[in-house]
């Protein structure tokens, strides 16, 4: 399952091939080789350091790779002529010249673009940040320049999307708000990608999970795939005849049964050729952190950063 | 093949939105403005303090106005040519600029077309505003004319191009402390040294080399000496290219 890309309606508009940066003997991005397709959100899932920020900094050209290449519909992205149309990226919220407002901002971004002003406006508005556009943008808080970097990002009204960690400092409201323009976008047909330390911001939100470690790929799966298996939980005073009916049937409570991997309905119509008296009958998916885990379980060297990665899971 | 459809055309063709883009970000940061009042500030206080020498004879106005721009006024705008691109390196708004603009050679020509074009107006403001209030102040009003002007535009152009030499150091060094200081360096301790070394070893070409350096270049183009404006260029224009190297060869 890992490796292959998940859908057949794949066009290739962000294509990695042995993509490799080395900062000193530090390897940050290790052959990696990836193709992104348009009309989903995929999501970029490693813990810090996993090599995230330096892949989307490279398919942007800012930095130089070691080897390997990073292709945008085609072509490195520098010789894109007027690249915000094409691709629209958030990498650092922070990144704005803390004395200039954000609408200054966006406004000498569209001009080195021939967008017309007005078009700054509309994104402002998009993104909620009309209010403060008079304002210096230091004075703004994570979640507002956030917001903003997403309004820079819309701007050339792209068709692929490039958003590194964009949910950081963005209270409920805000990530809400992400998730569901990122969907949005992905249904107009456009290539969104969305990198994340924390699985649990890409349950609701990405098609696809590539999983980086240590700037390796270390899974690469359709979340339908990663979330399928549905198990069943049942309760019951006397569920003993049907734990021993099914080999996956756990005891999860005295009177607690979970049957991994079989349907509510099959449990269901066993309980009743038994004649097994049940007080409930749920279905349960598994969590997606537990498929993260069965996922990157392959991956040995991982191991430590994975619980790292789980504990920072934990509090949020 | 699609592929090739969107390759870089002509080169020149869209230098234009990149100019107007380096543009407004100039003028919507209040550091600008700051430098630029300072700078006027400065040139103010020299022209209503500078004292009289006494001969009637001397016209004192344009003297004076080069003072202060030798003195204050060549730090101030100097640093408006680092700041523009330290500026950047500072905030890390500088990937937005390139994400914008991918290549590094256009970028660097817009800003020093900006920093250029911006800092010229701004010294041929300052210095006007300087001769006219001393020239005032002297009764020497009845006397400026086209000489002076000239005067006044030479003061704008040295200005300029240390203002590209300054985005050019800015730009190699990212850092504004860094740039500042390895500007006054040059621009005083630099020919100072070399006159001395010039001295105290009898070689000439050492005091050759020191007017060749950018103070005292632009001292000679302020005096008249138009053809200073081209060793200057050369500051200039070499400190430009060799940020647009080093922004080529190094990661952002
Ligand atoms: N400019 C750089 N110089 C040196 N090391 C770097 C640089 N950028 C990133 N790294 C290192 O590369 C690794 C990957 O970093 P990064 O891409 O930021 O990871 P992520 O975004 O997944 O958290 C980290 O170990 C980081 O310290
Ligand atoms: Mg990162």
């Amino acid at each position: 399952m890992p490796s292959a890309p998940p859908t057949p309606s794949f066009t290739g508009m962000i294509r990695l091939r042995h993509l490799t940066k080395r900062y000193g003997d530090k390897t940050a991005v290790d052959g990696l080789s990836l193709e992104l397709e348009a009309g989903a959100v995929t999501g970029f899932l490693g813990p810090n350091g996993a090599g995230k920020s330096t892949t989307m900094r490279l398919i942007l050209g800012l930095d130089a790779p070691t080897s390997g290449s990073a292709l945008v519909k085609g072509v490195p992205y520098a010789e894109l002529e007027r690249p915000l149309r094409t691709v629209g990226a958030l990498l650092d919220a922070k990144a704005v010249h803390p004395g200039r407002s954000g609408r200054d901002h966006l406004r000498a971004m569209a001009l080195s673009q021939r967008i017309p002003l007005r078009r700054v406006e509309e994104v402002l508005e998009t993104t909620g940040m009309a209010a403060a556009a008079r304002r210096r943008a230091g004075t703004y808080s994570l979640g507002m320049s956030q917001r903003l970097g997403i309004a820079g990002a819309l701007l050339g009204d792209p068709e692929i999307l490039m958003l590194d960690e964009p949910v950081n400092g963005l209270d409920p409201d805000g990530v809400r708000w992400i998730r569901t323009l990122l969907r949005s976008l992905a249904r107009q047909g456009r290539t969104v990608f969305v990198s994340s330390h924390l699985m649990s911001e890409m349950e609701q939100m990405a098609d696809r999970l590539v999983v980086l470690g240590r700037g390796r790929l270390v899974a690469d799966a359709a979340m339908a795939d990663l979330l399928a298996g549905t198990g069943t939980a049942v309760r019951g005073p006397a569920l003993q005849p049907l734990a021993d009916a099914f080999d996956s049937a756990e005891w999860s409570g005295p009177d607690e049964l979970s049957v991994a991997g079989v349907a509510p309905e099959e449990v269901g119509a066993r309980a009743h050729e038994l004649g097994v008296l049940l007080h409930g009958l749920a279905p349960v998916e598994p969590s997606l952190e537990e498929s993260y885990m069965k996922l990157t379980e392959q991956s040995v060297e991982y191991a430590a950063d994975r619980t790292g990665r789980a504990e920072e899971g934990g509090t949020t | 093949m699609s592929a090739a459809s969107t390759r870089r055309p002509l080169r020149g063709a869209t230098t234009g939105p990149a100019v107007l883009a380096e543009l407004h970000k100039l003028a919507t940061v209040r550091s600008t403005w700051w430098f630029t009042g300072g700078a006027a500030a400065a040139m103010l206080a020299i022209a209503l303090l500078a004292s009289d020498d006494g001969d009637p004879a001397t016209a004192l106005a344009v003297p004076i106005a080069t003072q202060a721009v030798s003195n204050f006024v060549q730090f101030i705008l100097g640093a408006l040519g680092i700041v523009g691109v330290t500026g950047e390196f500072a905030s890390r708004s500088i990937t937005v600029t390139f994400a914008c603009t991918p290549s590094r050679t256009r970028v660097m020509v817009a800003k020093a077309l900006v920093v250029g074009g911006a800092v010229f107006a701004a010294g041929f403001a300052v210095a006007a505003l300087g001769v006219g209030v001393a020239a005032v102040r002297f009764d020497e009003a009845a006397g400026i004319g086209a000489a002076e002007a000239a005067d006044v535009a030479a003061m704008g152009l040295y200005l300029a191009l240390l203002a590209m030499l300054g985005l050019g150091l800015g730009t190699l060094v990212r850092r504004t402390a860094g740039a500042l200081a390895i500007l006054v360096v040059l621009l005083v301790m630099v020919p100072e040294l070399l006159g001395f070394a010039a001295r105290k070893f009898g070689l000439a070409w050492l005091e050759t080399a020191a007017d060749y350096t950018p103070a005292p270049a632009g001292w000679q183009l302020m005096s008249g000496r138009w053809e200073y404006a081209l060793v200057l260029l050369a500051w200039g224009g070499g400190a430009v290219a060799a940020g647009a190297w080093a922004l080529k060869v190094r990661d952002v």
